[in-house]
Parts: structure tokens; C-alpha cells; sequence
């Protein structure tokens, strides 16, 4: 008997049914009897049900044993590796998905201009259903919902009685950041984890975006940004009005209570798969009066 | 659904106990009772339990787990605590060492 029998695709929970990422910090990751332990600094052990975790988050100062990637991997839990206080999102491990049917979906819709214009519409049409977009190219609409999202900030920070200065990114320097700043990154990193969790398990392509271009998880900004002004924005506005000194775990579980709240994860797929139906169908769109023809 | 697990149950908390759910081994209790009668059962047993009468209740729930796990009075001889990671309810396992 092998140490850790893979289980038979059909028992593994589908990433809607799946419960929130655990963030774990400072400890090890094991397997034992053939699940996965974890210890933390003070030699606290805890098993962790990875077939039904939607993904393991790993803070600073956490080991994960080849054994237990594993296991994770067989489990199709995805393992993602954030920093500080959950700040910073750095990196992930895909785990093989066995089916490639979303990856060639997704991969014809990015190929062609057109289609791809029109997943970024739809994208756009997602978060803000009334305002028309036909015919608009994608840059038209990054400037569209850059005033938007400007607003939906001020709006927060009015609900929520906290200063808003401003989105202050600066990787560089955390500690320059105020803090409703520091809580919306922690807030945002753990949100990419689980967006990340949702797209790799259904077979998306992180690397081909629609709206976002730059960096090796485009899509993955795209998928996250269909829900943030629900999960993660929120989250952060309401952690710093309640503990301005939040050190993210406040974030962390409000965070959860939102993505709990808004059903994300139960709507996350079937509205990420409905991004690319009907595609082929797609009728040439009348030309923005102001856009010029090669990019319609 | 509501199950409960008890640290060892004195025979009249068993009975009271007994009105709302079935003991289907020692000390395990299974029932289903909605979200007020759950809330109001709870009350009640601790009200009347002794002191050192402790239980694990876990309830459906509609968070992502689908349950929620509660402690009432004090923790179990078998020394098993509950942890929350990320607000999941788990529970610690204990070492070789500390048994």
C-alpha cells in the first residue's frame, strides 16, 4: 500500500463546493497517515481535509514536505505562497488538472481580437451591467472602469467612516503604505489565491488575459476583479474601521464572511464559464463612431 | 443536523438530552432541531448541567463548511481542542508526546 493511495477523481469536492483557503504561518506541512498535518511553531498538529479545502495559503516561515505536494497535488488542492502578513501575493503550484477542454476554450477567445474583445466586454459587463459597451475596445474600457473603481473606493471609505487617500501600491515598501492601504493588499492577495484556486482547477490558461495584459497571471487579475468590489474590498474597508491596526487576520475573516455572503465560489464557475459561451456566433459589432476599424 | 459530542453525560442531562436527540453510541448525540430550538436546547442543557459538564455541538450551518462547531463548558479528558485557521473550525491533533 503505496503511502498515499491517490483518490478516485469523482470523490474529490469541486472547487464550488469547497471551503475557503486556509492561511497557515510559521510551521511545516507533513503527511501523516496518508493526510496532511499540519505543526505549527508551537508544535500544535492539526490534520487539514485537502480534498475539500478550496487551497492551502502558505505565510512566511512555513516547510511543506514533497510528500505533502503530493498529496496536495492528488487532492487537486492548488498551494499558493504569500507574504508578510499576507501581503504580497508571490507564487503558486498548479496542480495538473486532468481535462483541457476550458484551456483550448480559453486559449481560441484569446487568440482572436474580436472574441477577445468581446470576453473583455463581458468581463466589464459583469461588475457594471448598465453601461453600454458595444463596439468599445479594450483600452476604452480599462479608462471606463478605472473611474468607476475610483468611485466604488470613495464610496467604501464613506460607508465605513475610514480616510481614503488613494490606492497606494508600493511593493517596495510596505511599511509607507497606511494602513486601509496594507489591509486592501492583504485583503487582494488572499482573494487572488482563491480566484487562482477556482481558475486552475476548472483548466484556465493564468497567463492569457483578457482586460489585464502584463505579468504571468493575467487572467487571474481578470477573474479576481469580477468580485472584489463584493469580497475584498469590502473586507479591508471593514477590518480598518473596526482595528485600524489590523495585521490582516481580521481581513482574512471578514474576507471569508464575504465570500461566504456573495456565494462567490458557488457562482464563480459557472460565471467564468459563461465569459466564452456562444463565441462563435458572434456578430460583427457596429463600430464605435470614434474607434478606429482594426480594433473593433 | 445537529450532533453532539458530550465528555460523559450524568443520567438526568442524558434523559433531558434524550427528548430532543437519539444516542446512537454513548455520549454521541444526533438530532435536528432549527436554528431557535438549537439555540434555546443549548441554554437549557448548560443552565442545568453540572459544572464540569462540557460538550461539543456541531450544527449545520451555512457557511462554507456547512457546519459550525461549538464548545459549552469545559474541555473533554481526551485532551482534542478545537482550532480555527482562516475562521475554518478544525480540530488540533494530539502529539505522542503530550498523550
Amino acid at each position: 500500500m503505496p503511502l498515499f493511495q491517490r483518490p478516485p477523481l469523482d470523490t474529490l469536492t469541486s472547487a464550488k463546493d469547497r471551503w475557503t483557503p486556509i492561511y497557515l504561518e510559521h510551521g511545516r506541512i507533513e503527511v501523516d497517515d496518508a493526510a496532511i498535518k499540519w505543526i505549527d511553531s508551537k508544535g500544535k498538529t492539526c490534520p487539514i481535509p485537502v480534498a475539500t479545502v478550496s487551497a492551502l495559503i502558505l505565510g512566511p516561515g512555513t516547510t511543506v514536505t514533497h510528500a505533502a505536494i503530493k498529496a496536495a497535488a492528488q487532492c487537486n488542492c492548488p498551494i499558493f505562497w504569500l507574504g508578510e502578513d499576507g501581503l504580497r501575493f508571490y507564487a503558486f503550484g498548479i496542480t495538473p488538472n486532468h481535462d483541457n477542454s476550458m484551456a483550448r476554450i480559453h486559449a481560441e477567445a484569446w487568440a482572436a481580437p474580436r472574441k477577445r474583445n468581446e470576453v473583455a466586454r463581458r468581463m466589464f459587463r459583469h461588475r457594471f451591467p448598465d453601461v453600454p459597451t458595444s463596439g468599445v475596445s479594450i483600452e476604452q474600457l480599462r479608462g471606463m472602469e478605472g473611474k468607476r473603481v475610483k468611485r466604488i473606493y470613495e464610496d467604501l471609505g464613506k460607508h465605513y467612516g475610514v480616510t481614503w487617500k488613494g490606492r497606494n501600491y508600493s511593493p517596495s515598501n510596505w511599511n509607507m503604505a497606511d494602513n486601509i492601504n496594507r489591509a486592501l493588499s492583504a485583503a487582494t492577495a488572499s482573494h487572488y489565491a482563491l480566484i487562482a484556486a477556482v481558475c486552475c482547477s476548472m483548466g484556465f490558461i493564468p497567463q492569457l488575459g483578457f482586460v489585464h495584459k502584463a505579468g504571468t497571471l493575467p487572467f487571474i487579475y481578470d477573474a479576481a476583479d469580477l468580485y472584489k468590489h463584493e469580497t475584498s474590498w469590502p473586507a479591508a474597508f471593514e477590518a480598518i474601521s473596526i482595528d485600524p491596526k489590523d495585521d490582516g487576520k481580521l481581513v482574512r475573516k471578514i474576507l471569508k464572511r464575504n465570500v461566504e455572503q456573495s456565494r462567490m465560489l458557488q457562482r464563480a464557475p459557472k460565471e467564468l464559464k459563461a465569459l466564452f459561451d456562444d463565441l462563435s456566433t458572434l456578430q460583427e459589432p457596429k463600430p464605435h463612431p470614434l474607434q478606429p476599424k482594426s480594433e473593433a | 443536523m445537529t450532533v453532539i459530542v458530550a465528555n460523559d453525560v450524568p443520567a438526568f442531562i442524558r434523559g433531558h438530552l434524550k427528548r430532543w436527540f437519539i444516542e446512537p453510541r454513548p455520549n454521541v448525540f444526533v438530532g435536528t432541531l432549527n436554528v431557535r430550538t438549537h439555540d434555546k436546547v443549548m441554554q437549557f442543557i448548560v443552565k442545568h448541567a453540572p459544572p464540569d459538564f462540557g460538550f461539543l455541538s456541531i450544527t449545520s450551518w451555512p457557511n462554507c463548511q456547512g457546519y459550525k462547531m461549538e464548545r459549552f463548558g469545559p474541555q473533554g479528558a481526551s485532551g482534542q481542542q478545537e482550532l480555527e485557521l482562516s475562521g475554518i473550525s478544525l480540530i488540533e491533533e494530539l502529539s505522542n508526546k503530550s498523550k
